[in-house]
């Protein structure tokens, strides 16, 4: 018996992960990678592609492995019932705090770009609200909501940035390679880590209709984020050089900013600021429906709606109490979240994944596929 | 302006039981009732704390301790 009964096709897959991770990534991670790799930020996009990519496919088996499971029941057949209760539990915890990192920094971006004299707080309560209702709608109905607005988004972005291209300066991009290993690392490690959110595609796996189309998604994901985010970079960096757009806290707000054409088409960062809303919206139900199945499953409850209510005032009140500011937000992403974020996010499915192999429970998909 | 956030509080804790618990007043359900207000107990408690400027753990901060070794280790301070 599943707690979801709506079904989703592997497109709306592809969106929804993409979405979520891309929503946060773009506000940050320019400004991290250049304060890590100078202007050399686009051979980390380049390094992490490959390594996102590899990264993919454990995951996407493992999720194909179980048909029609949950990881955290799964969880209890790999590491007994209360094994996999406390698995849940913890990736519940997981999912949740980063719901509300995330609701915390767009809130912290309306509040200092836009909206300096509205209260975070009047933000975050009326952002959870939309965010819960959609959740307690279903998967499906925020599944379509992001595979018609991400498309949108991303064409808007894209086209909006060929406008910057006369006053790019390509010369900030030299020297090229002059950063050594060890900077380059540190900033691959701060991408894969907003990368590595995917994990959330291990409990949309199951709501797949048509789960045999899965082994792909890694590929077009990993692409449709990678291309986006390269060219954004570059053209931070061509536009105020690598130091500049370390310093800056929203770099893509500001780069958007300074599309002007014949002193009429501009002003676009409203639009960025709509789509960044919504995007950033989807993104926050998407974890958020994760975190409540994992905690229903885990609790052995028949329904997560009744969870979404009061999940969403522990929300709000977490969103609210995660940073003190945003510079501690800052700090945080630039340094704990790395190694915090892929400790669980590597760690967990490598633990089962091993666990499956070593115990011998499921059927790989290519097992399946003889029979 | 704490007693009037504190009304808001509970008036929001009062509105989403109204919502839910009708549904949940059934014996197969109880799982589902206890979970929802152990849920919500937690939420109003945390927001109720938070107004009265009580000082409530910041669970970023805790995460910066636990990983602090480490990061000093790949992210030495800038």
């Amino acid at each position: 018996m599943s707690l979801e009964r709506g079904m989703i096709s592997s497109r709306q897959v592809m969106f929804l992960v993409t979405n979520m991770i891309f929503a946060t990534e773009i506000q940050f991670v320019p400004a991290l990678l250049t304060m890590y790799a100078g202007q050399d930020a686009w051979v980390v996009v380049l390094i992490v592609t490959i390594v996102g990519f590899l990264f993919g496919v454990p995951i996407i088996s493992l999720g194909l492995r179980f048909p029609g499971k949950t990881p955290v029941e799964y969880g209890m057949d790999l590491l007994g019932k209360w094994g996999g209760r406390a698995l849940g539990i913890f990736l519940g915890l997981f999912f949740f705090y980063v719901a509300a990192v995330a609701v915390r920094e767009l809130a912290d971006h309306l509040v200092i770009a836009v909206m300096p004299q509205t209260p975070l707080v009047v933000f975050i309560a009326l952002y959870v609200f939309a965010i819960a209702y959609g959740v307690y709608l279903g998967l499906e109905v925020f599944a379509r909501v992001s595979e018609i607005l991400y498309p949108v988004f991303l064409g808007t972005l894209m086209l909006g940035t060929i406008f910057l291209i006369p006053s790019l300066n390509l010369n900030l991009l030299k020297p090229v390679l002059t950063h050594s290993p060890l900077e380059l690392l540190r900033g691959s490690l701060t991408l894969l880590a907003f990368y590595g959110e995917g994990l959330a595609i291990l409990f949309l796996i199951p709501c797949m209709r048509r789960p045999e189309q899965a082994p792909g998604l890694n590929m077009k994901i990993t692409l449709l984020l990678n291309i986006p985010l390269l060219v954004m970079v570059v053209m931070e960096v061509a536009m105020f050089g690598a130091m500049e757009t370390s310093r800056i806290l929203f770099p893509s707000f500001e780069l958007v900013k300074m599309i002007s054409v014949a002193g009429f088409f501009e002003r676009m960062e409203s639009f960025l600021l709509a789509f960044w809303v919504t995007t950033v919206c989807l993104k926050v139900a998407l974890l958020y429906y994760t975190a409540m199945i994992s905690f229903a499953r885990s609790l052995n409850l028949r329904d997560y709606r009744p969870l979404v209510w009061p999940g969403a005032v522990s929300l709000t009140a977490l969103a609210v109490l995660v940073f003190s500011d945003v510079t501690q937000a800052r700090e945080f992403l630039a340094r704990s979240w790395p190694l915090f974020g892929l400790s669980v996010e590597g760690g967990v499915p490598i633990l089962l994944y091993s666990l499956a192999l070593l115990r011998k429970k499921g059927v790989s998909w290519r097992g399946r596929q003889k029979k | 302006m704490i007693y009037f956030n504190l009304l808001l509080i509970i008036v929001i804790g009062g509105a989403v039981s109204l919502f839910e618990v009708p549904g949940l007043l059934q014996p197969e359900k109880r799982g589902e009732l206890i979970a929802f207000s152990c849920f919500l107990l937690i939420g109003m408690a945390l927001a109720v704390a938070m107004t009265l400027r009580l000082p409530v753990p910041n669970p970023t901060s805790g995460i910066e301790f636990v990983f602090n070794p480490v990061t000093k280790l790949i992210f030495p301070g800038r």
